[in-house]
């Protein structure tokens, strides 16, 4: 009973905090209202039995992914954008309309179906006298996904040489998105100047 | 199993809709980007919860692996908002309408 | 042979492409020495075969590769050997590399020295390859690009309206003939399941085929021949080929293309004489258009005009020859015509080189003197035309009447009779309004009459010695000759079809050969009266007395205002019709109204496309809605 309630607490928590991170217009508040939803998401990991999931979902998501994003919050200059309008003007209704009623589909849909069990048998019990949660996922990680772990690596490297090519500054004299509107160039080295 | 398995999967569409909602109406790119991380976590509720109700650990790992291409994802799409300010000098999405033939 | 006889049509080829892509940068004013150069080597090579192939019972063929394979229809690049394509090889490359060489000094500084010669080379490997084909469609391979060629070389000087439009004619008067031709292939191999020569003419003398096939296929092959040998009605363009430069007159329009159709019917011997009716359709189309040709010859007085005409007379001859079965002394009047031919109108353009570009023989006169060379050797030509003993001509034109005579073809035989009397006064009209008499030039021009370079003076030289004796060389005693003895083995399938038995010499020969030879004479005669004795005044007055027909005459029977009222007008009212209506009304109203159609579902679909993701993500998510509530609902 007290895992329900920890559940509805965290749950109501980590929605209030997903529609503050959509709401807000400051950057940096979306930012740490994100953070905010994370943890409570990694306390649902924690009642799942998932402690594992929990710890990183706490260590990479709230911590590495978000601090990047909170370092390129900070290296770019944010602050002009927040006097612009930050909702789509005739998509923000169609939005409105439409997010409900996809939401209330899948409500709809979920609790319409009978889940049943496949009862594979590692239950919370059998995990802990086997020796835990993450000494059974290591386990399975390194023996029967080891191959989708190598190929995880290969992407994040990719991932890492990607990133680095495309932040990486250009030297030309100026840049055009538009090769044929002279208006939209932009010099480089005014651009530098700015970031 | 203490908390039936529809609580996760209501919880994960809310913070689903949100996230899609978010993507769809902000025009702050930073902003899109948190929404898609959390439409990741929504999923990634949805695997551990399953993970749970079928009494194995495959969900789990499978989260692993999301988390992962999510980091691939969270530093290209940093480099990219990085190169469009400098390019652009702004991040407001609907600016960008070159995606035309 | 295998490796020779590849070579003969590939040196001029390979002289095209250096000439071709070399003559404008490298070679220019040196452009003549490979094609010269090629032409010569496939002289050599041509007289090689031929020493290969004397005597010999069977044509040589060699194959190189299949060309088209599909399925029945297997059309080898092969090369056929056999005493009439030896004939025609000598003919082709030998007065081919004299004209080559008269080439050099005629064109001599023209700007387009290096495309004429490239031209002429592609001309020359076109001729061989039509010549030496084994099957039906090498020919009309070769058929077409000689055609081709001579489009190109009658519009050589592109810039005179009157010249591209010859060419034009050209193109298109033997696009009618060519046409019958295709046709006459494709029902070859219909009927006989290839087109191989050995094949087609075994299945032909082995009989079974119905003479109706037999006959379509003959009178359609003639129809091509018809195009590209001038027949009437199919002659009008070969006087407007004139147009083009005198070499190219004398090699495509007097000594080879133009022969291509009596090689052709000549090649097809067995056929045609399956099929007597054919036979008779050549013999008096041949007929008419000898008479009819030297009809117009008589009035003309551009110089080479009249010898157009004349060659278009001449290959009636020959024609008229094969319509009897006379194969071979049709190909050797075809030898000999080429020689003195090609002889007459380089010396016309000798003349006219002299002159500095005169053609119209009234302004000319008084000639034999100032250019002595050009003279003399047109005088063996014209005696060569005319078929005066014993210059070549007279044997081959002889063999032709006295077949005629002997095989009871008395109209026909009475025909060519007349032609040659024609034939005889025009020729030496010719020379005598040219070379003799008082000068008519301008004086202007006649300051700058001078004898042509060597490089125009020894071909002509050499094709005099060639048109004073072959004749006698290859042609004594008439139908048993060298040349006659050496074609034989061709000609042998069809003249067992016909039946023909050789006739030993007899006296009737020599009366024919009198006979013939005293209308030449008189002919010539005839001519001295009109242009020596009396020039000025027998001509007018014999045109004053045969007004209407002189008139007729003069405008070669109207055979050109005839088309031009019919099947001209006929074809551009036609064509401006379907212009008008079909092609702007309907068409081009499909056309539009399909583009309208478009443009308009375009402007309303194209809103759509903002070019921002988002609302590409807002319409991505209405889709799923609408599918996830159909799958909800259903």
């Amino acid at each position: 009973m007290a895992e329900k309630l920890l559940f509805i607490v965290f749950a109501a928590f980590a929605v209030a905090g997903a529609l503050g991170v959509i709401t807000r217009s400051n950057v940096v508040h979306g930012l740490i209202l994100l953070v905010f939803t994370f943890i409570n998401v990694a306390g649902i990991f924690l009642l799942t039995q998932a402690h594992f999931l929990a710890v990183i979902q706490i260590l990479v998501y709230a911590g590495a992914i978000l601090v990047l994003f909170a370092f390129v919050v900070m290296f770019l200059n944010l602050r002009e954008f927040q006097q612009e309008e930050q909702f789509h003007r005739g998509q923000k209704w169609a939005v409105v309309v439409l997010a409900p009623v996809m939401l209330a589909e899948i409500v709809f849909v979920v609790t319409a179906v009978t889940w049943s069990s496949v009862g594979d048998g590692f239950t919370p019990e059998a995990i802990a006298a086997q020796g835990g949660n993450v000494m059974v996922l290591g386990e399975q990680l390194f023996t029967k996904m080891l191959l989708p772990f190598e190929i995880a690596s290969l992407i994040l490297l990719v991932g890492m040489v990607g990133a680095i090519l495309l932040a990486a500054k250009e030297d030309g004299e100026s840049v055009c998105l538009r090769e044929w509107d002279d208006d939209d160039c932009v010099s480089a080295s005014l651009v530098e100047r700015e970031v | 199993m203490v908390i039936p398995i529809e609580w996760y999967l209501v919880l994960s569409a809310f913070l689903f809709a949100i996230g899609a909602a978010g993507v769809l109406m902000r025009r702050n790119l930073f902003i899109v980007l948190f929404s898609i991380e959390l439409m990741m976590n929504a999923v990634n509720i949805n695997l551990v919860g399953f993970s749970r109700l079928h009494e194995n650990l495959i969900g789990q790992n499978f989260v692993l692996f999301t988390m992962t291409v999510a980091a691939a994802e969270a530093a290209i799409g940093l480099a990219i908002v990085t190169a469009l300010y400098r390019n652009r000098r702004t991040l407001m999405v609907d600016m960008f309408d070159v995606m035309k033939g | 042979m295998n490796y020779v006889l590849p070579l003969i049509p590939a040196l001029p080829l390979v002289a095209f492409f250096i000439t071709l892509f070399l003559g404008k940068w490298w070679l220019k004013d040196s452009a003549h020495w490979i094609p010269i150069l090629a032409m010569a080597g496939s002289f050599v090579l041509s007289v090689a075969a031929f020493l290969a192939i004397r005597g010999e019972e069977h044509a040589m063929v060699v194959e190189l590769w299949r060309w088209i394979p599909v399925g029945d229809f297997q059309v080898p690049i092969a090369f056929q050997l056999d005493q009439l394509s030896s004939v025609m090889l000598l003919v082709v490359t030998g007065v081919g590399t004299l004209i080559f060489i008269y080439s050099k000094g005629y064109m001599h500084g023209d700007p387009g020295y290096y495309r004429f010669f490239a031209y002429l080379s592609l001309f020359a490997f076109s001729m061989l390859m039509l010549v030496l084909g084994a099957n039906y469609l090498l020919l009309y391979l070769g058929w077409e690009a000689v055609g081709l060629c001579s489009y190109y070389l009658i519009g050589f000087y592109y810039h005179k309206p009157s010249a591209a439009s010859a060419g034009k004619k050209a193109f298109l008067t033997n696009r009618v003939g060519d046409f019958g031709f295709g046709l006459g292939v494709m029902l070859i191999f219909v009927t006989f399941g290839s087109l191989d020569y050995l094949h087609v003419f075994e299945a032909v003398e082995h009989g079974g085929t119905s003479e109706g096939i037999l006959l379509a296929i003959g009178l359609l092959l003639f129809m091509g021949a018809m195009g590209k040998s001038a027949q009437f009605p199919l002659h009008v363009w070969l006087p407007d080929a004139m147009e083009g430069p005198t070499p190219v007159s004398a090699l495509i329009h007097a000594a080879t293309m133009v022969t291509a159709g009596v090689y052709m019917v000549a090649r097809s011997s067995v056929i045609f004489a399956s099929a007597p009716t054919a036979m008779l359709v050549v013999g008096a189309v041949g007929a008419f258009t000898a008479i009819f040709a030297a009809s117009i010859g008589l009035v003309q007085n551009d110089i080479k005009r009249v010898m157009a005409y004349s060659t278009v007379s001449q290959l009636g001859y020959m024609f008229m020859a094969l319509g009897i079965g006379a194969w071979i002394p049709a190909i050797f009047h075809l030898v000999t015509h080429a020689f003195f031919k090609a002889l007459l109108f380089l010396g016309s353009g000798s003349v006219i080189h002299s002159l500095g570009g005169e053609q119209d023989m009234r302004k000319m006169g008084g000639l034999a003197r100032k250019i002595p060379f050009t003279y003399w050797t047109l005088i063996a030509g014209a005696f060569a035309l005319a078929g005066v003993f014993p210059f070549a001509g007279f044997w081959s034109k002889d063999e032709i009447l006295g077949m005629n005579f002997k095989g009871g073809g008395y109209i026909i035989w009475a025909v060519g009779l007349i032609a040659a009397f024609i034939t005889a006064f025009y020729t030496f009209r010719l020379i005598f309004m040219t070379f003799w008499g008082e000068s008519r030039m301008d004086p202007e021009v006649e300051k700058h009459v001078h004898e042509s370079p060597w490089s125009m003076v020894v071909p002509l030289m050499v094709l005099g010695v060639l048109s004073v004796g072959a004749g006698a060389l290859l042609g004594i005693p008439p139908e048993g000759g060298l040349f006659a003895k050496f074609l034989e083995p061709v000609f042998e399938p069809a003249n067992q079809i016909l039946g023909v038995h050789h006739e030993a010499f007899a006296a009737i020969d020599v009366i024919l050969m009198i006979v013939s030879l005293a209308v030449a004479l008189s002919g010539v005669a005839l001519a001295y009266v009109f242009y020596v004795r009396r020039p000025d005044d027998l001509p007018q007055k014999a045109g004053a007395i045969s007004q209407p027909l002189y008139k007729a005459v003069l405008n070669k029977w109207y055979i050109d205002e005839i088309y031009d009222a019919t099947i001209i007008r006929l074809t551009i009212d036609g064509s401006r019709w379907l212009w008008r209506v079909v092609d702007a009304g309907v068409i081009d109203g499909a056309v539009n109204g399909v583009a309208r159609l478009w443009d308009i579902a375009g402007r309303i679909v194209s809103p759509f496309q903002t070019g921002r993701v988002q609302n590409y993500a807002v319409v991505m998510f209405v889709g799923l809605f609408v599918i996830v509530t159909a799958v909800i609902v259903f």
